[in-house]
């Protein structure tokens, strides 16, 4: 009887602890806690992924742009800057001017044979105009001479034919 | 709909306030009820009876809270009925086991407090629980207002079920040393 009637006490207090004490649920904290957690686990793994992702495109993005460089800084100088005039009987006459490594080599009237090649340097376009003013281009292979600095003398091959050009302020 | 809606609806004498209420509180009520009577027919016979006491109440009443009024309702007819239904069987049931809890609280089997003032008696047990942490305030009324099982404290509260029996133990004794300094015992 006694109990009953704090028991029945406990129902007239205040109004507002009744409320609070109801709809008190941590459940729904641990919940989201739990579940809030997952999803910013979630978002982080995402954000973690998109921005090696992102890292990985742009090094490649820069490595593809520093390899193009390099294509260009090669194209740059293996063609011919300056236009030949694409007077004579064989290609190494036309295309008389050479550019390679910033260096501008000349035809030099010489041809040599593949024994006297050294090595590959590069593939190079010569570019040349002829009479009407009409560009030309064509593909050729720089090598370097054996016993010969690449500084003094490189073989172009057009065709086939290996042509020594050397560079134009060499006497 | 909104609590003071639905009082409106009351005051205009609609039975449509009987369907919003019980659309809105019949889980509330049911918790209630089902947590004394152990028992759904018992319990939705309580919910009916305090539907019409609502009816009966409102007004001339205006409850500030529509739940809490239902809740002490509800709670007064669900302890009727179970007396009723237990006068033969005493000492069964979790109901029993939580009423022999508060018996820890109760300072001194006396005519004093048998004739205290059960306003009165609120009143002090409101002032206790200003002095106790929130939690423990919660974990209190979760047991000894809506009856609910330590192991539902647990998961509601997220605490573990030895802690839950101690802070119980530990605002019973309080309350208990609360009420004998407030002069329940001679």
């Amino acid at each position: 009887m006694n109990s009953e009637k704090l028991f029945r006490a406990l129902g007239d207090i205040e109004e507002e602890k009744l409320e609070e004490a109801y709809t008190y649920n941590t459940c729904h904290k641990i919940f989201c806690i739990k579940y809030c957690s997952v999803a910013a686990g979630i978002l982080l793994f995402i954000g973690i992924i998109s921005y090696s992702l992102f890292i990985s495109k742009n090094g490649s993005k820069n490595n593809s742009l520093d390899s193009s460089q390099n294509t260009n800084q090669t194209a740059q100088v293996t063609v011919t800057e300056i236009p030949n005039q694409l007077e004579g009987n064989n290609k190494a006459e036309q295309y008389s001017v050479i550019n390679y490594n910033e260096r501008e080599y000349r035809y030099t009237g010489e041809q040599t044979t593949k024994e006297n090649i050294q090595q590959y340097l590069t593939d190079c376009m010569a570019k040349g105009i002829d009479s009407a003013g009409k560009v030309h281009e064509i593909d050729c292979v720089v090598f370097s001479v054996k016993n010969v600095s690449i500084e003094d003398e490189i073989a172009v091959e057009f065709g086939g034919i290996y042509y020594i050009y050397t560079i134009k302020n060499n006497p | 709909m909104d609590d003071s809606m639905i009082i409106d609806l009351y005051f205009t004498r609609l039975e449509s306030a009987i369907h919003e209420t019980d659309k809105k509180y019949h889980n509330y009520c049911e918790s209630i009820g089902i947590h004394i009577l152990n028992n759904h027919e018992d319990t939705e016979e309580c919910i009916n009876d305090c539907y019409m006491n609502t009816w009966n109440a409102i007004p001339p009443q205006r409850p500030n809270s529509l739940q809490c009024f239902l809740g002490k309702i509800m709670r007064n007819l669900s302890l009727d009925l179970w007396r009723k239904k237990n006068s033969q069987k005493r000492g069964e049931g979790e109901f029993y086991i939580l009423l022999s809890e508060l018996e820890d609280c109760i300072p001194s089997k006396t005519s004093v407090w048998d004739s205290c003032s059960e306003k009165i008696l609120s009143d002090t047990i409101d002032a206790f629980l200003n002095t106790i942490s929130k939690k423990n305030c919660i974990v209190f009324l979760k047991r000894y207002y809506y009856c609910e099982s330590i192991k539902e404290i647990c998961k509601e509260c997220g605490l573990s079920l030895p802690n839950v029996k101690i802070i119980l133990f530990r605002v019973r004794h309080e309350l208990k040393d609360y009420l004998e300094k407030e002069g329940y015992v001679i």
